[in-house]
């Protein structure tokens, strides 16, 4: 059974389909990237799969039980967590309190203060951020606040994790270390969703991609397939260039 | 930051000079003080109470209320009500108590899908329908001309200053308990981001109501402690706007999120009202705007942030002259 699974699903703003009727199936600790121009509806889609949006028809299935219209809350106790494109850290605490958030709430939410601090500095130091752990979270780099997403995420123990741009504005180091991590993450039996813009750091991790344009999937299948797609290529050249 | 991961308690000589007051402040009624004191402390354990059950929900989660006069309302004609129809006004206490909580969940599961200023907005319409409906069932409360008790229970104020500091004492252990565990960590992260906390498995609609339940089982113990203590109540008093306002400024001058800012901001709102109230009957009104301009400007920590700065002059000037010290030996 696919551990990920979308039907038909649709978004509407007002008049605009920001996703249209999107099928896909995501299967058991595969790195699935999600790639497409600016406006695609790439975050929209994770916005409906983890409960942040509701979809205006269609439907999304974790492990075969319907997810979408749940509250993301709901979601991540079924073992679904995502990051945030435009980071969201919880500016006044430190980078420690940010990850017990997650440790808290996560999938197993730990409940003693002590098992729970150990668990959060464990994951910091996974990541990399372990010296910075009392750091207040507004202190970090724009570098470092990518990698706290990722650590806060991975602290609600999710089966499978939904990644938005980790690697967006990051120096070409940065960028490898994090792709390290994605890798390292799914070696733990994780099942990864991958949205990226840098087309090499997608080409190099991705098991599978999807394209989206427009709000609807143009082309699927692995690297080399999905990269001499004319589909694709026209939709992130234009025209002009296709021919 | 916020002292939860380094799981920052109150240090042991503080909790025992906090143990003496309070003996202190218990044995107080039976030295033979001054009825005025004890008037004083009723009003000041009642505040200190109310502020802090604000701060709950509206420091620790950023959920600004201006609708807790209604579980104050509740909470005092429940009493009011019940005494009146014969039932020890002590067992009143836990119906006006569920009453207040029934209602903040009634409030609150609709308002809480509202963001931002239109949570704030909706309850400033709520408290005002409740005292309006409050005021036109003349048959239950009384209308404009209020609720008289039956005064039956003799002048004396001891039980009425005994059971504010009682809740006072209950309301900070419980606060106390909320900032250090995983509750009050909850309710930051919904003060900082709704959504990135939604997005990391904390409840946040449940959390928000359990926030505001607490507060109104607090304020509802409250209001039926002052109708036991004033015999008098009035739709226009216990569910006025003004209450509501007093209910928010005080955990806001004293400092939000923080224990004992909502005390001190409480301490602060008494002596106020107790040294201008009676000489000049608008000037606390204006003290008050004056402060909360100051501290929204200047310190939006509050009291508490002040303190906080000062701490922190002292002892880098202390730090300074340590540094200082050898070099004027030298000059000697
Ligand atoms: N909450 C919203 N309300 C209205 N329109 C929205 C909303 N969220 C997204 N959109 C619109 O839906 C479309 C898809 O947006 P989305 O953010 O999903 O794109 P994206 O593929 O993630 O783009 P990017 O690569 O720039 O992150 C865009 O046209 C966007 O303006
Ligand atoms: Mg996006």
């Amino acid at each position: 059974m696919a551990v990920l699974e979308a039907r038909k699903l649709t978004k509407y703003f007002g008049g605009l389909a920001a996703v249209k009727d999107v099928d896909f199936q995501v299967h058991e600790n595969e790195i699935f990237g999600i790639i497409g121009p600016n406006g695609a509806g790439k975050t929209t889609l994770f916005n409906l799969i983890t409960g942040a949006l509701t979809p205006s028809s269609g439907e999304v299935l974790y492990r075969g039980r319907r997810i979408s219209g749940l509250r993301p809350s709901r979601t991540v106790k079924m073992g679904v967590c995502r990051t945030h494109q435009v980071v969201k850290p919880f500016h006044k605490m430190t980078v420690l309190e940010n990850v017990l958030v997650g440790v808290y709430f996560g999938l197993s939410g730990l409940r003693s203060p002590a098992r729970a601090r150990a668990r959060a500095m464990e994951i910091l130091e996974f990541v990399g951020l372990g010296e910075r752990a009392d750091a207040p979270a507004s202190s970090l780099t724009i570098g470092n606040q990518k990698l706290l997403e990722i650590a806060r995420a991975w602290a609600t123990q999710p089966e499978l994790l939904l990644l938005d741009e980790v690697c967006g504005g990051l120096t070409p180091t940065e960028t490898a270390r994090t792709l390290e991590l994605m890798r390292k993450i799914r070696d733990r039996g994780v099942t990864i969703l991958y949205i990226e813009h840098n087309m090499r750091a997608v080409m190099g991790v991705c098991d599978r991609i999807m394209v989206l344009n427009y709000g609807q999937k143009i082309a699927e299948g692995t690297a080399e397939e999905v990269s001499t797609d004319p589909a694709v290529i026209e939709a992130y050249l234009g025209k002009t260039f296709s021919a | 930051m916020i002292g939860l991961a380094s799981a920052e308690n109150t240090p042991r000589p503080v909790t025992l000079l906090l143990i003496l007051v309070i003996i202190a402040l218990v044995s107080l009624p039976f030295v033979g003080v001054n009825p005025y004191i004890l008037h004083l402390g009723f009003l000041t354990f009642l505040y200190v109470s109310l502020s802090s059950a604000w701060n709950i929900l509206g420091g620790f989660a950023g959920q600004v209320s201006f609708g807790y006069s209604a579980f104050f309302g509740l909470g005092a004609y429940a009493t009011g009500i019940l005494w009146n129809a014969g039932v020890n006004p002590y067992l009143t206490l836990p119906v006006g108590a569920l009453l207040a909580l029934a209602f903040s969940l009634l409030v609150g599961y609709p308002c809480f899908r509202l963001s931002g200023p239109y949570f704030a907005i909706a309850t400033i319409g709520i408290g005002e329908a409740m005292r309006v409906i409050m005021l036109n069932l003349g048959d239950i409360t009384g209308g404009a001309s209020g609720l008289t008790m039956p005064t039956t229970g003799g002048f004396s104020k001891t039980p009425s200053y005994l059971s504010a500091l009682l809740l006072m004492i209950a309301v900070l252990l419980l606060v106390n308990y909320i900032r250090n565990s995983r509750i009050g960590l909850a309710l930051l992260a919904i003060k900082e981001d709704q959504d990135a906390a939604e997005a990391l498995g904390v409840p946040t609609i449940r959390y928000k109501l359990l926030a505001h339940g607490l507060g109104a089982i607090i304020v509802g113990i409250a209001g039926g402690l002052y109708a036991q203590y004033m015999f008098y109540i009035e739709p226009n008093n216990v569910f006025g706007f003004n209450l509501s306002i007093s209910l928010l400024l005080m955990p806001v001058i004293g400092g939000l999120a923080t224990l004992w800012g909502p005390v001190l901001g409480a301490i602060v709102f008494v002596v106020i009202q107790d040294t201008l109230m009676a000489s000049f009957p608008h000037l606390h009104l204006l003290t008050y705007g004056l402060l909360l301009v100051v501290i929204v400007l200047f310190e939006p920590d509050g009291l508490m942030g002040l303190f906080g700065r000062l701490a922190r002059f002292l002892r880098s000037r202390y730090a300074e002259g340590q540094a200082r010290a050898p070099s004027g030996e030298q000059s000697l």
